[in-house]
């Protein structure tokens, strides 16, 4: 079938003027991609079932694979019985916890992290790291299951994806199953819904003093140091990283004496490849750049999709700062010496995963 | 023995302090009302603590916090102006430690103010409501004044909103309504003070051997929206281009209800870290924030009628 649209059949206008082995090349390598990733996913999609992970939260991916797996039978009258029950059963649920949610019976903590909306956002989370970009992640052993742990990522692909799939590696596939408060750009406080959002997700606002006082309660802290200059960049500057700001994660892990982490996230500048940034448009809707890709805003929401690159995410082994003493964070040249260290580690781990990669999808 | 000057007794919180002192064997109160007289100035206050041998002043006489202000002419007067003289009354009597009554919301909203922010935060320049503004102002004569006179030590007790049941403060009144306001897409988060650890602070302060601003509330910050459902309402939401387009041809209060702060504070949290005043003054607050909020789902929603 796709043959016939890609190469038409020798004699039409079209066959004549184009060469048909460009056509048919071009098909078969979209063919293979899309095969490569349907192939991948599958794999993917059986692991699920016996990771342990899946503890029926409703409406997620599992659910919707046990209902999969019924479905050969499904003929008979008492599956028809069982599969309403579970959709009542389903409804029920989803009725008391609105009911729930209006009584203000929930916990946020001092944050407005709450952990009922992560429970929801997570299958999203998951269909994404598992199924989308199918991540595999490397170095998880370098994060510790106990005790403060301040990660520094290089920042890529337009939306703050990359964030997500990160935290989304530590609470899905780290035996600690920690929650990871990636500290956001403030500016994202304007935004109606995005704030609440990223709040009640765990997400804190990127200021050294809410990176201290997580660090004190011993949490994990991941920073992306590139900040806006790092998503916003140019598809041709992909995998180049930026000015590291002016070294306040090396200051605040000095402050606290926090073991820094180097991560180097693969995969995500092809996520939303930006061919250009409309400068103008970006400064009249006040937003830090405006993207142009080759489906946004072309394809309005639908351009908004990610593309299903695959991504790896490589956790480096930890950069003591302790010995320096709290002090030393005021020291100038050991705040530039650290934060220039960790930016050659995350360089250097992404240019070998880059000479490893074959394809990125 | 010590002598402690309360201005302000007859206030909600005057009241339940002289209560409080009035347990304490080795502490003698010299109390003054809100509203003075006309003719005592403030040389009448200096003489008055002079006589008494006044070693503490605390000062809680405030127009719009329990008892809602009659104009702005008038809280003005009350919380600047006699605060001023005040403290040049405890200037001329040489008082030795002087307690004054501030907000946590001095700090403002701020785009880039910390999740919580400590005592020496710069006050935001955001759009402040009356009573919020008289209270920088006051905190500014008071910053003079401590720079002008070391030997005396001047607190300033930052308390968050106070909330009980039964308590006529604003927030108490916001909760009260049937419909509180938000708007569509933000939730900021809010801190509550019960008024009897606000009472145990202004014992602490008046005893320890400190000086400077603390900051005071509940442990454990609220969002704006559960804080509304544990109190047993539910909100309405204003989309907030809508509010800011009404509100200039109507009164705030008649497009969104009452709201008793700025309207920044409707999209930004102003969040005060307490860990300086459990460190220096000991003090530690008995009421979390939920069973503080939890504690007005059963008052009756009282149908606020707004008043131009």
């Amino acid at each position: 079938m796709s043959q016939t649209v890609s190469s038409p059949a020798p004699g039409t206008r079209l066959a004549k003027r184009h060469a048909p082995i460009i056509n048919r090349t071009i098909a078969i390598d979209g063919l293979t991609i899309v095969a490569d990733i349907l192939h991948q996913a599958a794999q993917r999609l059986e692991q699920i079932g016996d990771d342990g992970l899946g503890n029926g939260r409703p409406f997620d991916l599992d659910t919707l694979w046990q209902l999969l797996q019924r479905g050969r039978t499904y003929a008979t009258p008492s599956s028809w019985a069982e599969l309403y029950q579970l959709l009542n059963e389903q409804i029920q649920e989803q009725i008391t916890f609105v009911e729930r949610r209006r009584r203000g019976d929930y916990t946020t903590d001092p944050y407005g992290f709450d952990e009922d909306i992560l429970a929801r956002v997570r299958p999203l989370m998951r269909f994404m790291y598992r199924f989308w970009w199918r991540i595999d992640a490397f170095g998880l052993e370098n994060v510790p299951a106990t005790g403060r742990a301040l990660l520094v990522a290089n920042h890529s692909g337009v939306l703050p994806w990359d964030g997500a799939m990160i935290a989304t590696a530590i609470y899905d596939t780290h035996p600690a199953r920690r929650l990871v408060r990636n500290l956001y750009l403030h500016w994202f406080n304007t935004l109606p819904m995005v704030a609440p959002l990223f709040a009640s997700l765990g997400q804190v606002a990127g200021r050294p003093e809410n990176a201290v006082r997580l660090l004190e309660e011993d949490e994990i802290v991941c920073t992306f140091p590139e900040g806006a200059r790092g998503v916003g960049k140019r598809f041709q500057q992909r995998y180049q990283l930026m000015r590291f700001g002016r070294g306040g994660f090396a200051r605040v892990a000095l402050q606290t004496g926090t073991p820094m982490i180097p991560v180097a996230v693969v995969g995500a500048e092809e996520a939303y490849p930006m061919i250009g940034n409309a400068e103008s448009l970006a400064r009249l809707l006040g937003l830090p750049f405006f993207p142009i890709t080759p489906f946004f805003p072309w394809l309005g929401p639908v351009g908004t999709i990610p593309l299903p690159t695959h991504w790896t995410i490589t956790f480096g082994e930890p950069i003591s700062t302790v010995e320096y003493g709290p002090d030393a964070a005021h020291d100038p040249l050991i705040v530039s010496k650290l934060s220039q260290q960790v930016r050659n580690i995350i360089q250097e781990t992404i240019n070998t995963q880059l000479a490893v990669r074959t394809s990125i999808f | 023995m010590t002598v402690i000057f309360i201005r302000g007794s007859d206030t909600q919180l005057g009241q339940r302090l002289v209560q409080a002192c009035a347990s304490h064997p080795h502490v003698r109160l010299v109390v003054m009302e809100q509203n003075l007289p006309p003719t005592s100035s403030g040389e009448h206050m200096a003489e008055l603590m002079r006589q008494e041998q006044v070693d503490v002043v605390i000062n809680l006489a405030s127009a719009g916090e329990e008892a809602p202000a009659q104009n702005r002419d008038q809280a003005f007067q009350a919380n600047v102006l006699h605060s001023s003289d005040l403290l040049g009354a405890c200037a001329r009597a040489g008082v030795k430690r002087i307690v004054l009554r501030s907000s946590t919301l001095v700090y403002g909203s701020h785009l880039k103010h910390a999740a919580f922010l400590d005592e020496e935060t710069r006050f935001a320049r955001s759009a402040r409501s009356p009573l919020i503004s008289d209270y920088v102002e006051q905190e500014q004569i008071a910053a003079e004044f401590a720079r002008t006179h070391p030997d005396q030590a001047v607190i300033i007790l930052r308390c968050a909103s106070l909330v009980a049941p039964d308590w006529p403060s604003p927030l108490v009144r916001y909760f009260a309504q049937p419909r509180p306001c938000m708007l569509f897409g933000f939730n900021p988060r809010i801190q509550v003070l019960h008024p009897d650890d606000a009472v145990a602070a202004y014992l602490l302060a008046a005893e320890a051997d400190v000086s400077g601003a603390f900051n005071l509330a509940a442990n454990d910050p609220l969002t704006l929206l559960q804080a509304i459902r544990l109190a047993g309402r539910q909100p309405q939401m204003f989309l907030e281009p809508v509010v800011m387009l009404a509100r200039r041809v109507i009164p705030r209060e008649q497009v969104l209800g009452y709201w008793p702060f700025a309207m920044d504070l409707l999209r930004y949290s102003c969040v005060a870290d307490i860990r300086k005043a459990q460190a220096q003054l000991n003090w530690q607050p008995a009421y979390a924030a939920r069973a503080i909020v939890e504690e007005l789902n059963t008052a009756p929603a009282v149908i606020q009628r707004s008043r131009v």
